[in-house]
């Protein structure tokens, strides 16, 4: 079990480029098992976003194969994988992604509405996180009255909600200054410690906890892995 | 640091996991996810003012050209109403086109400029038909409240004469009531179904295309 990804290469077709197609990812292996900690370190434009996105099962591998808990994303159809996202993966995005229309205690609950729980127990949750991240105040805010570091935080509360079973997250502090970052990091760590596997994508080096594994990428390759608990 | 306690069992503060028997989709009663989704699909109805008033005009207007050209059909039947039947058919008729094209035009609008959010929706795990039964929940509610409206105010209207229809008030019995009550429920069903209709074919047209990738902006 866990996510599997075996040779998987993914490419988007491109009008600017000679070959007519830009390669995001080559042959990656890479596996992320229940409770672990990754790192994914690269610069900017090396692939952290896409390799994230197949993890989820957000997009297909152009080649390889994607295994989610043993649904082969290439095989399976779309139905299955939404399940097991729905089910299993917390996404936070590197982009702003808020719906703007919406208050911010409604886009903590609106994506996660499609299951057949209680909305209630949900609230309940919302409640808990933003008061952890200190939003409380904004609860009733809509995305446009927010700063970028305050997005990023109700885009954690959002991906938490759940309690996952794998925590992708892309950039998740980017945007938040040194005091902000360091309580969603610890807020996403104490999810780790009750068995939520983490997956953490950067372009700077970030306090991981022991024994995460590291991939470095680089230019859509993985250039260096470094296995939790090694020097 | 706050102390981690509670029993909530989809909780974040509940540390077991095994407790999470609601994550299984499918082992929940569908009654809850259609709540929730209900619930959903009345929170964009009314954060979504502009798109959801311009729908219920659509509506109410479609519900007034097809209700009408119901009414000549059955009421004006008589040779001597045939020029002013004639006249009835040609502006409702120019009026329902009219609305069912502005209808086409906002729908895809207004689906095009959800497609980040279904992005998102998606994300986070919503299956293509669960999208398509939010978009229909929501056309269905502005639809039927627009509708509604519109068959009323013409019943209002015929109630107060001031839309004449004398077969009808010269047999102004419980029967033809319900019979311009009767009237009045298939054209709201009428409705319902043009507007879902459009809609639907619009969000499937959209969903064809990738919409994870949108999601990424």
């Amino acid at each position: 079990m866990g996510i599997k990804i075996i040779g998987a290469s993914k490419h988007y077709s491109s009008i600017h480029t000679p070959e007519g197609r830009v390669d995001a990812l080559t042959n990656i292996n890479l596996d992320i098992n229940e409770g672990s900690s990754t790192l994914l370190f690269g610069p900017t434009g090396s692939g952290k976003t896409t390799l994230i996105c197949l993890m989820g099962g957000i997009i297909k591998p152009s080649s390889g194969e994607v295994v989610l808990n043993g649904i082969h994303t290439t095989k399976s159809g779309d139905a299955r994988v939404s399940i097991f996202r729905e089910q299993n993966i917390g996404y936070i995005p590197q982009e702003a992604l808020l719906i703007r229309d919406l208050t911010v205690f409604e886009n903590i609950l609106s994506p996660n509405a499609f299951y057949r729980g209680s909305i209630k127990e949900l609230r309940s949750n919302a409640h808990f996180l933003l008061e952890r991240l200190r939003l409380s105040q904004k609860i009733s805010c809509m995305p446009l009255e927010l700063s970028g570091g305050e997005i990023k935080k109700v885009m954690i509360a959002r991906a938490l909600l759940k309690n996952p079973r794998y925590l992708l997250a892309d950039e998740p502090v980017s945007e938040l200054d040194p005091d902000s970052a360091d309580e969603a990091l610890e807020l996403i760590y104490e999810y780790h410690k009750r068995g939520t596997a983490l997956v953490i994508a950067s372009h700077k080096s970030l306090p991981m906890k022991e024994g995460s594994d590291l991939y470095c990428l680089d230019n859509g390759r993985i250039s260096d892995y470094q296995k939790g608990g090694e020097p | 640091m706050v102390e981690v306690t509670g029993s909530n069992p989809v909780s974040p503060t509940n540390p077991d996991r095994s407790c999470r028997g609601f994550m299984l989709y499918g082992s929940g009663p569908l009654s809850i996810m259609f709540k929730n989704i209900t619930w959903l699909a009345l929170t964009n109805i009314r954060r979504k003012k502009t798109g959801s008033v311009l729908f219920f005009i659509i509506a109410f207007f479609i519900s007034h050209s097809l209700f009408l050209i119901r009414l000549s059909n059955v009421y004006l039947t008589l040779p001597s109403f045939e020029d002013i039947r004639s006249f009835f058919y040609a502006v409702t008729i120019s009026a329902l086109i009219l609305c069912i094209l502005l209808l086409c035009g906002l729908a895809f609008l207004f689906i095009k400029t959800r497609s980040r959010e279904m992005g998102i929706m998606r994300m986070y795990g919503a299956r293509i038909s669960d999208l398509l039964f939010l978009n229909t929940l929501e056309v269905f509610i502005i639809s039927f409240a627009g509708g509604f409206f519109g068959i009323f105010t013409i019943i209002l209207l015929i109630s107060a004469r001031a839309l004449y229809i004398p077969y009808f008030f010269k047999n102004m019995e419980l029967p033809a009531v319900l019979k311009l009550i009767g009237l009045g429920g298939q054209t709201l069903f009428l409705v319902v179904i043009v507007e879902v209709a459009v809609s639907l074919v619009l969000l499937v047209f959209l969903l064809l295309k990738d919409i994870r990738d949108l999601a990424r902006g």
